[in-house]
């Protein structure tokens, strides 16, 4: 599989600030890559070079095989973006607008705009500067998918809106989508845990890991192991263990290497006979808390 | 193209208030254009008339700067949030679109308007038409290229202000910075300097306008804008400009000199002194100066002046090259040259017995294509002038009209060649010498970048009315020339014969002998 985004070793600097430090990163094409983190990550920085709104201090990256910085014009063409604090011509209506940037686009389907707008209920009549946040964003949704682009970047494209314009918009990009690749960035693992196919982990500028989803949530796994008298935790556990926490006869962990056989044999090794032990799957939050905490404790 | 079209089309959407506004001014501006004209040659004015004059050009030259920013930022460069940086726009039809609008609502309605204006004055719209549109270029680089890269490097109405008064102040503290290099009055004699100048800050403008829209790189943008100018401030600042006037004016004998210079009657006591303005940085001295030996037909134009001060201590100073612009007639015997001194050093020395060393800059024209013209009673059309007639309101005036400003031209009137009336004013005499009309030639006739095509000019004989205050300074009644139908005109085109410089030294003076103020 190509890959429709690849960054190597991606570095931006704000002054003495470092933004992204070394960023290493790869989307595959038709891939729904999130990347997460929280606020001043790094993510909106990675996506503005990628669009090549802002340039690297250091480092490359390719958007469609494309060098970034070479990214102008019409290469536009085959890229939708949308970012939460874009800055619309409000003066325009919402058909105007549709109109007026149907033009820019040779693959643009008037049936897909129109699709777009009834399911956004889309009023075409009304001026974008009376519209609330989450109708802009849709009307900004609809103005990037209605030409079939090959690669959808979103920053942000959730935040501060209701949950059912947050539906909408997510159903109106799944549907809709195609086959294009979608690149977002969310600071909400839960709004993103339903559709995205890829995730990458952003901290300080750095890219903690990236991977796909399934893989990710199979080998993660909340482990909790219960012994006929108490116990406390042992002084060596394997590396893969996370948070390991005792309470009288139970003892719970994250195992973030799952795999059956080798954790329950590294478990009989560790602790002898259980009398009971359980492996329940875990949510996104689940694992990404984990994961800080682990970090926290480093 | 559909890409432009498609842009420019949205464009006058938005600003079509705009446009109207704009149209509407540029109304105004013919309307009080033409009655201006009308009343001016009628003698009658209103006080209304003559602000609107004045205001309205102002204003809507303000209105298009405000046009143009506003029209650029509505796809504003300035930022990496605005909808449209990621659509396929190409910048260089983004911005050939906007040059388009101005193009459209704001250079083809002034076209129109400038012919219309050669219509009604006179003149002949077809023969004039690359004139106008030489106004138009010049209109466009001097003003609504700036003010598109004001836009573009600007992302509100509110910075463009504050770009608008970092220009004012920066050119209001380049202009005093320039003033005080010695010499730096004669920029004109460093042949080119004007044109390197215009050709750096065009670059600056261009090359930032055009950067801006690429890569949209606005401190860069703004970095180049801004090495232009601190490029040609360190041109201003480094030039040689005493040596440039020494190559341009080189030294010759006196007795070589198209006029005879030497120095001039120094009368203290017939001479009136007015009041010191000690707050002034700078104090005037008027030189008067012997003049003789110029050719019949040729002018003689002093156009600097270097004075230095010796005391008799051997001290030495001056305040190096002062431009001047004295015209020298073969009837002239006596002219005073004003050089400025500063005030430190006169006060120093003003009561003491010091030498003055002269030196003169000075360009000799002579007269071709002379001929006369016998003026008439009503207005006449001439190739040279233009359409002309005798001032209603100044009697030693021809009140012209002609497009894209006045004709380099030697004009002269001799009253013993003309019967006019009688004089009938008992505060004046009726000029009994030969007066001349002195205008430069211009650079290849090129119009300067303007509103109006049409330029008014006089030619003006002898000393102005409003100089009627010399009466009480000389004890004299002024000599005043006065022009009737019939008085004969003697009119020719300079042509520039050589560019010389003199000395003349005065010795024995008192500097407070010459001060003005």
């Amino acid at each position: 599989m190509t890959a429709t985004i690849q960054t190597h070793e991606l570095t931006r600097h704000y002054r003495k600030l470092r933004a992204l430090d070394h960023l290493n990163l790869e989307v595959p094409e038709g891939a729904v890559y999130a990347l997460v983190g929280p606020n001043g990550a790094g993510k909106t920085t990675s996506i503005k070079i990628l669009m090549n709104l802002i340039g690297a201090t250091s480092g490359r990256a390719s958007v469609l095989g494309m060098d970034s910085k070479l990214i102008r014009g019409k290469a536009y063409t085959q890229i939708g973006y949308v970012s939460e604090n874009q800055e619309f011509p409000e003066w325009m209506k919402v058909g105007a607008l549709l109109a007026y940037v149907r033009k820019f686009y040779p693959t643009w389907d008037r049936d897909l705009e129109r699709a777009l707008v009834k399911q956004f209920e889309l009023f075409p009549d009304r001026k974008i500067k009376t519209l609330s946040r989450g109708m802009k964003m849709k009307l900004a949704l609809a103005s990037a998918l209605a030409f079939h682009p090959k690669l959808i970047i979103l920053d942000e494209p959730f935040g501060g809106l209701d949950p059912l314009v947050r539906d909408q918009l997510i159903e109106g990009l799944l549907e809709l989508a195609g086959e294009a690749t979608v690149f977002l960035s969310s600071h909400d693992l839960a709004e993103i845990e339903s559709f995205a196919s890829h995730i990458g982990y952003l901290e300080e500028g750095r890219l903690r890991f990236s991977e796909e989803m399934t893989s990710l949530c199979m080998r993660f796994r909340e482990v909790e192991l219960t012994f006929h008298s108490d116990r406390s935790v042992p002084a060596s556990v394997p590396a893969s263990w996370r948070q390991v926490k005792a309470a009288g006869a139970t003892v719970r962990f994250v195992e973030s290497q799952f795999d059956e056989a080798r954790t329950t044999a590294e478990v009989l090794r560790v602790f002898g006979d259980t009398k009971e032990t359980v492996f329940r799957p875990m949510g996104l939050r689940g694992i990404f808390l984990a994961l800080a905490r682990k970090e926290g404790e480093a | 193209m559909r890409q432009i079209i498609h842009i420019f089309k949205k464009d006058v959407r938005r600003h079509w208030p705009e446009i109207l506004i704009g149209l509407i001014l540029l109304g105004l501006y013919v309307r009080i254009t033409i009655r201006g004209v009308e009343d001016r040659f009628t003698g009658y004015s209103f006080p209304l008339l003559l602000f609107s004059e004045r205001s309205i050009p102002v204003l809507m030259i303000f209105f298009w700067i405000f046009l143009s920013v506003r029209l650029v930022q509505g796809e504003a460069p300035v930022g990496n949030r605005q909808w449209w940086v990621t659509k396929p726009y190409e910048w260089w039809m983004l911005l050939a679109a906007k040059e388009l609008f101005l193009l459209a609502f704001i250079g083809l309605p002034l076209f129109c308007v400038q012919l219309f204006l050669l219509h009604h004055a006179g003149f002949p719209i077809f023969l004039n038409v690359r004139g106008v549109l030489n106004m138009q270029l010049g209109l466009a680089l001097a003003l609504f290229l700036p003010s598109a890269a004001l836009g573009s490097l600007t992302k509100n109405l509110g910075q463009a202000v504050i770009g608008v008064v970092i220009v004012f102040a920066g050119l209001w503290a380049s202009f005093t910075l320039i003033e005080r290099i010695p010499s730096s009055g004669m920029s004109f004699a460093v042949e080119g300097s004007g044109e390197i100048v215009s050709l750096v800050l065009l670059a600056g403008v261009i090359g930032s306008l055009g950067w801006q829209y690429a890569r949209r790189r606005t401190w860069a943008s703004r970095g180049l804008l801004l090495a232009a100018v601190v490029l040609v401030l360190l041109l201003a600042v480094l030039t040689p400009y005493a040596k440039f006037v020494e190559r341009q004016y080189p030294l010759i004998q006196a007795s070589d000199t198209p006029a005879h210079l030497s120095a001039g009657t120094i009368d203290p006591a017939g001479k009136k002194k007015f009041q010191e303005f000690d707050f002034m940085p700078e104090v005037v001295l008027s030189i008067p100066i012997r003049v003789s030996a110029i050719t019949p037909g040729h002018v003689v134009l002093v156009h600097g002046i270097l004075v230095k001060v010796q005391t008799a201590d051997g001290l030495t100073f001056s305040s190096g090259w002062k431009p001047q612009w004295i015209p020298l007639w073969s009837e002239d015997d006596q002219k005073v040259v004003r050089y400025e001194l500063k005030r430190e050093e006169y006060k120093r020395t003003k009561s003491q017995h010091v030498a003055l060393l002269l030196e003169l800059a000075l360009t000799e024209y002579k007269e071709t294509e002379a001929r006369d013209l016998v003026l008439g009673g009503a207005e006449f059309t001439d190739q040279r002038l233009g359409i002309c007639h005798l001032s209603p309101t100044e009697r030693s005036q021809i009140a012209c009209r002609r497009p894209f400003g006045q004709p380099g031209l030697i004009a002269s009137f001799d009253p013993a060649q003309s019967r006019c009336d009688a004089w009938d004013d008992e505060n004046q005499l009726p000029e009994d010498k030969v007066t001349h009309y002195w205008s430069a030639p211009s650079d290849g006739d090129s119009p300067d970048p303007g509103l109006n095509p049409v330029d008014e000019y006089q030619i003006s004989f002898g000393p102005r009315m409003w100089l009627g205050r010399s009466a009480e300074y000389t004890k004299t009644k002024p000599k005043v020339v006065h022009l009737c139908p019939g008085a004969r005109v003697r009119l020719a085109k300079p042509e520039q014969v050589r560019e010389v410089r003199t000395r003349m030294q005065f010795t024995d003076v008192r500097l407070e002998d010459l001060a003005d103020n």
